[in-house]
């Protein structure tokens, strides 16, 4: 059976409680990752993206590409919330970003 | 010992850099567009100005916990004045020079972060301070590497990573093998220290970015020789 989406977001909320030291009842996947409502520094940011990108490689079996172009947009991006980038991290590996 | 990455790591001061990293014990992993069958370390073909080539080349390392450094000394020049440049020119310098740097340190970043922390070592030239005629386009893309270095410097300084900047005079390599000697001269007579710098002096510079001592050494653009 594969991972499901809560299973993934479940995973992000837990290291984003590791990153900033808060109770992990604290995050949800409506919490907000860029722009002004931002749950986490930029530091932070980057450390979850290290995890997701192992969480992907290890557990997904794909590879996660953080640069690419809807990233940019706050409107449109995957990194806009833990929901959404869970979502991405699942749409990946059902569309077959293998390794 | 840990790996560092060299661009431009076939000859010039990439492949003096790389030589030494080497004879220190480290694992070399020097990118190159054309390889180089005698280098005493690990060679991968790699066009430093395409962002693919760069991913491609260096895939096998973004997960890494063992690499220490990048050194990016891939750059091409081209002495001519700009009304007289290509277009073609003008585009490959600032792809190889500025883009090359950036998607080196793009890739590299997440595996120096993983790894606890490292050295970033850019190189620019002494034709930035001066405003050298003649070298507008190759001064434009290397003022370029010191201004993404000094910010990206910021982005890295909590993850323990050192970003800084070497500007040296001329050195003896390739790169300068067609411009006249009295040319040079004039352009050395202008440092703080006229004297044409070798490259085991550049090396000094980088052997002191990459040791314990530099660490807290980020953000900086060093003029070899002054400027």
């Amino acid at each position: 059976m594969g991972v499901e989406l809560q299973e993934i977001a479940d995973f992000l909320c837990r290291e984003l409680a590791s990153i900033t030291g808060r109770p992990v009842e604290s995050f949800s996947e409506q919490s907000a990752l860029i722009g002004a409502r931002t749950e986490v520094s930029s530091r932070g940011f980057v450390e979850l993206l290290l995890a997701a990108e192992d969480f992907a490689n290890e557990r997904l079996g794909i590879q996660f590409d953080w640069a690419s172009d809807s990233a940019m947009s706050e409107a449109r991006s995957h990194f806009r919330t833990i929901g959404s980038l869970a979502n991405h991290l699942l749409s990946l590996s059902r569309s077959g970003s293998a390794l | 010992m840990s790996a560092v990455v060299v661009t431009g790591a076939s000859r010039g001061l990439g492949r003096c850099c790389a030589e030494r990293l080497a004879a220190l014990g480290h694992r070399v992993i020097g990118l190159a567009r054309t390889g180089s069958a005698d280098a005493p370390f690990e060679m991968r073909t790699c066009n430093v100005g395409d962002a693919a080539s760069v991913k491609e080349a260096l895939a096998d390392l973004r997960r890494s916990t063992d690499v220490f450094a990048l050194i990016n000394a891939a750059g091409i020049a081209s002495m001519n004045l700009l009304m007289t440049t290509p277009i073609s020119t003008i585009q490959r310098i600032v792809e190889v020079n500025l883009l090359g740097t950036i998607y080196c340190c793009q890739a590299v970043a997440p595996a120096l972060i993983r790894s606890g922390g490292g050295r970033i070592v850019n190189f620019s030239t002494i034709a930035v301070a001066l405003g050298l005629a003649g070298e507008s386009v190759y001064a434009a893309s290397k003022a370029g590497v010191e201004g993404f270095s000094r910010a990206f410097a910021r982005e890295m300084a909590g993850f323990g990573v050192t970003v800084n900047v070497i500007a040296p005079g001329p050195i003896d390599t390739g790169l300068i093998a067609k411009v006249p000697r009295d040319k040079i001269q004039a352009i050395v007579e202008r440092q703080v220290v006229p004297v044409q710098a070798t490259p085991e002096d550049l090396w000094n510079v980088v052997s002191l970015l990459l040791s314990p001592e530099g660490r807290m050494i980020s953000g900086q653009v060093l003029h070899l020789g002054g400027a």
